[in-house]
């Protein structure tokens, strides 16, 4: 499933971090239309790139991109060092 | 054990067959009969976890916690079937340079999973004073 939550902490000092819940799902929404307006010039450079050898990756692309997003949810990066404090969780 | 593998021990002590033979007949009895080498428990496995941890209690080194889910792995190892043959060529010849043999084109998302499949559970200790552990779950 596509991820449609971000979970996000923010450290503060001497105090317990502070939890964000983000709604990456509007994301989404933007991107999609986005890529609605560059489908076009998309399937256009397609053509091109099976017209000049590269076989079927303009298209191949497009499918690995949506995969790799559909893919994303569980990804859990969660690292305190000295110098930086990240965590974030794509629910 | 089985009929089958007792009869290809005698056969080996026997020298019948071979050492090489016999290991052979041995991987070929134990694949399933439906032709399906698939281990259940790989089918299971759902995120590559990445621990690094201080060793002892009370120690202050750094902490990471990564967990990469297994089919973000497998839509990220699709990308390599994009790489352009010229570009793959030249990559390639670049890590052959530096004593690396790599054939893209042999390379599987299958195989891939094999090896992550079999670390297991692999601990590492480093020198600054953390284990480093990578697993499969």
């Amino acid at each position: 499933m596509i991820p449609c939550w971000m979970q996000m902490k923010i450290p503060k000092k001497n105090e317990t971090p502070a939890t964000l819940t983000i709604p990456i799902f509007i994301l989404w929404i933007l991107l999609f239309m986005v890529l609605v307006l560059i489908l076009p010039v998309w399937l256009i450079a397609s053509f091109i790139l099976i017209l000049a050898g590269y076989g079927w990756t303009g298209f191949l692309t497009l499918g690995l991109l949506c995969q790799v997003f559909w893919t994303l949810q569980g990804l859990e990066v969660d690292v305190k060092t000295k110098d930086i404090t990240v965590y974030f969780k794509l629910i | 054990m089985s009929n089958e593998k007792k009869r290809i021990l005698e056969m080996l002590s026997q020298n019948k067959i071979n050492v090489d033979e016999a290991e052979r007949l041995l991987a070929a009895i134990e694949e399933p009969s439906d032709g399906t080498n698939a281990n259940p428990e790989k089918k299971m496995l759902k995120y590559l976890r990445v621990l690094v941890e201080p060793i002892g209690p009370d120690s202050k080194g750094d902490r990471v916690n990564v967990r990469i889910p297994m089919n973000l792995i497998r839509a990220g190892l699709k990308w390599i079937s994009l790489i352009p043959k010229e570009a793959r060529g030249k990559v390639e010849s670049a890590l052959n340079d530096k004593g690396i043999d790599m054939d893209f084109k042999k390379l599987r998302p299958e195989d891939f999973e094999e090896i992550l499949f079999n670390l297991n559970d692999l601990q590492v200790e480093v020198d600054g004073g953390e284990k480093v552990r990578v697993f499969c779950e």
